[in-house]
């Protein structure tokens, strides 16, 4: 077929950009899409929802004009009657508005979008305006708020499923098409299956990963921190099955610690001392060499009985007994020191492989905790308590183990190290790119003055999804002003987050909601005013996966996609949303100090910076971090018709490991002062009695959250976990992905236990409620199974759809949000995650 | 003489259907048709519970019983044991459906359309070459296969489950997978002799 | 409370035929349904009623039969058609195919019946040879008829229930049945012929057809898991009611049991005999429904 035109670009289907593809097109409509066999790391693959992007641009109901709303009432599923307008009507809606608030309190504005190539612009406009951002992610998207990967590896991780041997999937679906880099990992997961390595999956249900794996380990949701702990008192205390070395020389395990529980400090340099075994004497950490530093004994320092942080640590765990962390989580004992003893073993502490003629340490174990544990009222705890068995046995960021994305990239953003030695956030800057803060060294608190109280949050990386809660009473938190206006683009809050009818409540006191969408959803119907969206397949998106969290880790080569648009949008109204931004910016009036912003958060270095004088397009803009960052522009993949720039990776970006210097913590000191510096804020506010500061030690540990609680009212769990066949809301809306989730009853069923369902009396494939603790209820089919947790009852990603202007997926499958009520004691209040450990029971309709 | 073939590796399929969907984009098939379908069962008491996936399509038997079902003759073996069907010659008796052991044959009786609205340009350009009332199958993408290239399914599917390749060849792909993992086809008893095969 | 997303509304987008489960499990044929059923049905009722009403000297059964299973037969293939203006395709591939055997068997004998019937009515005066010939043909025509529906569903190789060396035998025995079954309803109405005969052959065609209807199931039954979930499928849960009740008990046991009673005592009402003829059609379609509905293909593969 001569007369279908073949274009390259980047998937956008999902959030990952992980897969080159091929848009063939034939009179101005997508006929199909392929994968692109030459675009790394996808290589001609492509995922179903990919696929399904296909029929995205020409969905009949297309958002084409702008449009205000005519009826006041806002609601779920209401009508808001609609008005077309024009572009001149609704700056006019726009532009004073903003620049009043920009006078007043620019923080009254706050921005909220989950489209990653366009935090380098989202997040510089709101420091140019001075609003308030919200990034649409951290909602219940436990992954980002608890900052552990973020501290050791990057903003992102993958394990090394090129060398690893045993891999423990706990609370994820890495490798089956969720999480990071989704294609390529199903890949390499793939051969590694094949090759012999050993999956385990800890997750109270059997999803997709759970059921393929080697052995699936359901657990009581909440008690995965327990769990850890107890791995790591078998590794350290049982099997000795840990790598001392790397304790001794890449951790603060040696530093002693005062029966205060801070570091013993030397006086004349304040730098933490350890005990020097050769000497018999306190030194200052880098005053002797590593192998003389004692890990454990009770060292006498200038008066002070003092013990090395590990010493502590060891003994510590040791009240996390097989047997008891059996009783909690329901995991048998046995199978609890089986695993310890396989993982321990497994990574082969002390070997080493050459790689490109490197020799690397060689630690063939990982474990990869995701979401499900994460999303928890104590959630810090447990994701830096899972993620120190990687740190127990040495595989941070080494060959078949733990690998950070992109950590370091150019050795531009490397990690860093502090005046106490101690490693710091290994992208420390470079995270910001996506409106994240740091996580160490701890901020100062402070009281609030966002929205998201990150000033009560001075160890977490996010805390935005905070707002909603906020709202209902800023006052409380000390924040003396309300929202008056909302931009949200690319991001669904009212289906995404917890329950909508609560979200609406606080959305409701909004003055002015702006959205930007190509297709309607129910948080765009509750918006004032509505601008029309290119899809990805119009649009261009120059810099199209983000360093810090779509590249592959490994040896593959870096790979920086570029999206292009391969068909025009249906109406010529609709434009790149952040063209739109731009010209508002320019009607607002305040350009240059966009531009000035935009080169100092995306680091640009001379001679790119954009000149502020100038009048600069978002391609230009794009154009600028380009050249500065990868060295090459936009014409350069316009020459050649590509999809991506390859780069060849060097040994030590691909494993920086060993090549980086500065200790990990496996005591949080900091937390300490951390928690201390909190309960002076807390104090001022007067929120003592709400705002408990019992997880700011600096030993981790394990407490049940209040969902844990027995409850004979409410008597299960309600999980949720995602499917392949979807992203969040957005796929809702496809009905490709719509019509092959259909045929399988557990995608947008409810799924219980057989034991549950028999006691219950309830048979497959009927219709049951879910109620949720907080008093709110959804409908679905049964999907009786052996495969969940007796305790437990499942449901997919985020069904029923209420949206008044699209009728596909309209209330398919139960929403698992609705189920999920606002209050300040299911937030952790370390990392700020919601809890997603949720209690209901069900019943027959 | 060649035999297209292809091998399934069970062992590597998560059941995420882009090979499903993949199969519809290329071949533009309307709402409800699949030619490739991802078959799922869940087995094993508690806690050893296991998952299977097993992805499904026209087996291009060899000895294919819908050929000679078929009364009409929309069914023709090519010399490579590619199974082709001609919808046009087709006037609905079913007995293909009823014939063939592995459900691979679809009936498209009446052409939707995915949105309620109304059909979009892309499924317009799709559904042209679909005859409503008539039967439709997998034709293991001969016309890409003829060109050099794999077949869609293949191509997409992000676990690199499948191979494909000539299974009279004893070098290629597809036969030194299936004499290393003792390839096996579905109902061999049937006496069809599939070109399709999998491992476990 | 909160009760506004309930999960209830199913997109509308089905239109083709997507199997109810994708489950690696028994799945049922939903090719072959009414119209379906219709046309095997009446076509087996009005072949057996027609070569009974060759040997019987039935006109009005010649009639019907002809009318059943040349005509109604026809009418109900064409409606199941998609495509009508291309069904003479049907008749293109004897050398393959089941459906085109038939087709043409059916052809044959909407000829030779008719000629038949022109000339048994002596609407037309044939040769004795002719006659004799149209009459043969008719008759091995009719036969055809009756026994390659048998072949076409045993050559469902995948169809347990179906792919059975036994199941031409019983297509042909259930026809004669139904034929016999048919004529047990019509003679009483138009009140004539011999009623001995008829219950003795009502006595031998229910008996053998519930014997061989027995065998096929104690053989499936013995051949694979497949096959002895088929036979689950017929004997239990709801369909068993209409197996065990109303194809084996009112459909054979209790026509042989009154057949049996006639022929011992000579006695033949006319009542009896029609009711006979009632339980006998009654059987038979509940066994061809049956067959249908429980054409279940094997599972894939074993887990
Ligand atoms: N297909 C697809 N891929 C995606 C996305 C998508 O929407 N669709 N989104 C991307 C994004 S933003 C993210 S954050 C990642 C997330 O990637 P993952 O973290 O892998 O995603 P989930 O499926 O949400 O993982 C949650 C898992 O934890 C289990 N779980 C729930 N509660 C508990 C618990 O208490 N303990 C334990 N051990 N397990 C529990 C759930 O059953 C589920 O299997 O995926 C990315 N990739
Ligand atoms: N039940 C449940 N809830 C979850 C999760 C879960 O697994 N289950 N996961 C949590 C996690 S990990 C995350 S990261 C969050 C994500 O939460 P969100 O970011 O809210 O995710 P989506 O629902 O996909 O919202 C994206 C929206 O962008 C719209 N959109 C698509 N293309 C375009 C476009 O080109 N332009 C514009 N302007 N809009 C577009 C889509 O229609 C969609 O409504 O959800 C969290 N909530
Ligand atoms: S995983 Fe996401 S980016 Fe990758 S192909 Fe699928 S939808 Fe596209
Ligand atoms: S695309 Fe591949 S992994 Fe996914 S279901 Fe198909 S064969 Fe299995
Ligand atoms: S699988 Fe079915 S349709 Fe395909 S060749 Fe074999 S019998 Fe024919
Ligand atoms: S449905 Fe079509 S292809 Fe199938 S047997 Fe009938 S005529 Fe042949
Ligand atoms: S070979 Fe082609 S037609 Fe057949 S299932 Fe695969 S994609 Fe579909
Ligand atoms: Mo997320």
């Amino acid at each position: 077929m001569t007369d279908v035109k073949k274009i390259r670009t980047v998937c956008n289907m999902c959030q990952t950009a992980c897969s080159g593809i091929i848009a063939h097109v034939k009179d101005g409509a997508v006929l199909k899409l392929s994968g692109d066999p030459e675009c790394p790391p996808s290589y001609g693959k492509i995922c179903v929802k990919g696929l399904a992007g296909t029929l995205s641009p020409s969905n009949p109901n297309r958002i084409l004009k702008p449009m205000r709303r005519t009826n006041p009432e806002k609601g779920l599923g209401v009508d808001p009657k609609w008005k077309e307008i024009t572009w001149e009507e609704a700056f006019d809606e726009i532009v004073p508005r903003m620049k009043r608030i920009r006078q007043e309190n620019s923080l009254k504005l706050m921005l909220s979008s989950f489209d990653y190539p366009q935090y380098y612009h989202m997040i510089p406009w709101c420091i140019a305006f001075g609003a308030q951002y919200y990034v649409g992610a951290a909602t219940l998207c436990g992954i980002y708020h608890n900052s552990s990967y973020h501290y050791y590896l990057s903003f992102f991780r993958d394990p090394d499923f090129e060398h690893t041997n045993y891999l423990v999937l706990w609370g994820t679906q890495s490798g089956h098409l969720v999480d990071a880099l989704p294609v390529s990992s199903a890949k390499k997961l793939a051969d590694a299956r094949v090759r012999g390595a050993k999956i385990i999956v800890i997750d109270p249900v059997a999803t997709p990963a759970a059921s393929l794996a080697d052995e699936w380990v359901p657990i009581r949701p909440g008690t995965d921190g327990l769990l850890a702990l107890c791995f790591a008192n078998l590794l350290l205390n049982e099997y000795g099955l840990y790598d001392h070395p790397f304790m001794q020389s890449r951790t603060n395990g040696p530093y002693l610690v005062r029966p205060d529980e801070s570091y013993m400090r030397d006086s004349a340099t304040n730098k933490p001392m350890v005990w020097d075994e050769t000497n018999r004497t306190a030194a200052p950490f880098d005053g002797i060499p590593w192998e003389h530093m004692a890990m454990e004994g009770t060292f006498e320092v200038e008066g002070v009985l003092c013990q090395p942080s590990f010493q502590l640590l060891k003994n510590h765990l040791k009240q996390y007994t097989p047997e008891e962390t059996a009783a909690v989580t329901t995991i048998p004992a046995d199978d609890i020191r089986r695993i310890a003893r396989e993982f321990g073993e497994a990574a082969r502490i002390g070997s080493t492989i050459t790689i490109q003629g490197e020799n690397l340490p060689y630690r063939p174990a990982a474990v990869l905790t995701g979401r499900g544990p994460n999303a928890n009222r104590h959630g810090m705890h447990t994701a830096f308590a899972t993620d120190m068995l990687n740190v127990l046995v040495g595989n941070l960021n080494v060959p078949g183990g733990i690998l950070g994305i992109g950590a370091n990239y150019k050795h531009r953003w490397g990690p860093g190290v502090d005046e106490d030695g101690i490693a710091t956030s290994p992208n420390s800057t470079y995270w910001h790119f996506f409106g994240a803060l740091d996580s160490y060294p701890a901020r100062p608190a402070a009281k609030p003055f966002m929205h998201n109280l990150n000033g009560l949050f001075p160890v977490a990386a996010f805390t935005d999804n905070l707002f909603p809660l906020t709202m209902t009473d800023p006052e409380r938190f000390g924040i003396d002003y309300n929202l008056e206006f909302l931009i949200i683009s690319h991001v669904n809050p009212l289906t995404t987050y917890i329950n909508p009818t609560e979200m609406i409540e606080q959305f409701k006191k909004i003055d002015f909601i702006l959205g930007f969408g190509s297709n309607w959803t129910e948080s765009l119907e509750i918006c004032d005013l509505v601008l029309p969206d290119a899809t990805w397949l119009e649009r261009y998106d120059p810099i199209a996966n983000p360093p810090f969290k779509f590249v592959q880790t490994g040896m593959g080569d870096w790979h920086w996609a570029f999206r292009r648009p391969v068909v025009d949008p249906p109406s010529p109204d609709i434009k790149h949303w952040m063209e739109i931004l731009l010209e508002i910016t320019e009607r607002v009036g305040f350009t240059k100090e966009y531009y000035e912003a935009f080169n100092e958060h995306n680091l640009i270095r001379d001679p790119h910076r954009l000149d502020p004088e100038k009048k600069n397009t978002f391609m230009d803009m794009c154009d600028a971090v380009m050249k500065d960052r990868y060295g090459v522009d936009i014409d350069w993949y316009e020459k050649n018709q590509t999809n991506v720039y390859i780069q060849k990776k060097s040994v030590d970006e691909a494993y920086p490991g060993p090549f980086v210097k500065g200790r990990y913590q496996i005591y949080m000191e900091y937390w300490k002062h951390a928690g201390e510096d909190v309960r002076q804020v807390v104090k001022e506010l007067g929120l003592e009695d709400v705002w408990d500061l019992d997880d700011y030690q600096p030993l981790l540990n394990w407490q049940p959250s209040a969902s844990l609680k027995e409850r004979a009212d409410y008597d299960l769990f309600a999980v949720n976990y995602k499917s392949c066949m979807h992203t969040f809301s957005h796929t809702m809306f496809n009905p490709l992905t719509l019509e092959i989730g259909h045929v399988y009853p557990w995608i947008y069923g409810v799924v219980v236990h057989t034991d549950t369902a028999r006691a219950k009396g309830i048979r497959n494939g009927e219709e049951i409620w879910v109620e949720s603790e907080f008093g709110y209820r959804v409908k679905g089919k049964a999907v009786v199974t052996e495969g969940i947790h007796p305790e437990c009852i499942g449901t997919t990603g985020t069904g029923g759809r209420l949206t008044f202007g699209e009728a596909v997926g309209r209330r398919v499958g139960p929403h698992w949000n609705t189920l999920v009520g606002q209050a300040l004691d299911r937030i952790d209040k370390m990392s700020s995650s919601i809890d997603a450990c949720l209690r209901v029971k069900i019943y027959k309709v | 003489m060649k035999r297209w073939g292809m091998v399934i590796d069970l062992k590597r399929c998560i059941g995420c259907n882009s090979c499903t969907l993949a199969c519809k984009v290329e071949n533009g098939t309307p709402p409800g048709i699949f030619y490739r379908r991802v078959l799922e069962k869940t087995t094993g008491k508690y806690p050893s519970v296991r998952r299977t996936y097993l992805p499904v399509q026209c087996m291009h038997c060899e000895n294919p019983p819908c050929v000679n079902a078929c009364p009409s003759g929309v069914f023709k073996k090519r010399e490579d044991g590619i199974v082709l069907v001609d919808s046009s010659k087709c006037y609905g008796a079913r007995a293909c459906r009823i014939a063939c052991p592995y459900n691979a044959i679809s009936f498209l009786e009446k052409i939707g359309t995915y949105y309620p609205d109304g059909i979009t340009k892309t499924e317009s350009m799709w559904y042209e070459n679909h005859l409503e009332g008539t039967a439709e199958k997998c034709n293991f993408c001969a016309e890409r296969v003829d060109q050099g290239l794999l077949p869609a399914c293949v191509e997409a599917c992000p676990a690199e489950v499948m191979k494909f390749g000539d299974l009279n060849d004893p070098r290629s792909d597809v036969s030194q997978l299936i004499k290393a993992r003792d390839g096996f086809q579905l109902q061999p008893e049937l006496g069809t002799n599939p070109s399709v095969y999998y491992v476990k | 409370m909160n009760q506004y997303l309930t999960g209830e509304e199913k997109l509308s987008i089905y239109t083709g035929n997507v199997p109810d489960s994708f489950e690696i499990t028994f799945i049922k044929q939903n090719d072959w349904a009414s119209r379906e059923l219709t046309a095997f049905y009446l076509g087996g009722v009005g072949a057996g009623l027609y070569v009974i009403s060759q040997f019987l000297g039935f006109s009005a059964g010649l009639l019907l039969g002809f009318f059943l299973a040349a005509i109604c037969k026809n009418i109900a293939h064409m409606k199941s058609a998609s495509h009508p203006k291309r069904a003479f395709r049907a008749l293109l591939r004897p050398q393959a195919s089941w459906i085109s055997r038939g087709a043409l068997f059916v052809l044959l004998f909407t000829v030779f019946g008719a000629l038949d019937i022109t000339q048994k009515l002596g609407w037309i005066h044939w040769s004795g040879f002719q006659a004799a010939l149209f009459a043969t043909l008719a008759f091995v025509s009719a036969v055809l008829v009756m026994v390659y529906l048998g072949f076409l569903m045993a050559g469902a190789r995948a169809i347990p229930l179906w792919h059975s060396p036994l199941t031409p035998a019983i297509f042909l025995s259930y026809s004669i049945t139904l034929g016999a079954g048919a004529t047990a309803l019509l003679y009483p109405l138009l009140g004539n012929g011999p009623m001995g005969p008829l219950a003795l052959l009502l006595l031998l065609t229910t008996a053998i057809t519930l014997f061989l209807v027995v065998i096929q199931l104690i053989v499936l039954n013995a051949s694979g898991k497949a096959a002895m979930h088929t036979v689950r499928l017929l004997t239990r849960k709801t369909r068993m009611g209409f197996f065990m009740g109303g194809v084996l008990m009112v459909g054979l046991l209790l026509p042989i049991l009154m057949a049996g009673c006639m022929v011992l005592s000579g006695k033949t009402p006319g009542i009896a005999i029609f009711a006979v003829g009632i339980f006998v059609l009654a059987g038979g379609f509940f066994y061809e429904k049956l067959l249908l509905q429980a054409g279940v293909f094997s599972p894939l593969l074993e887990t």
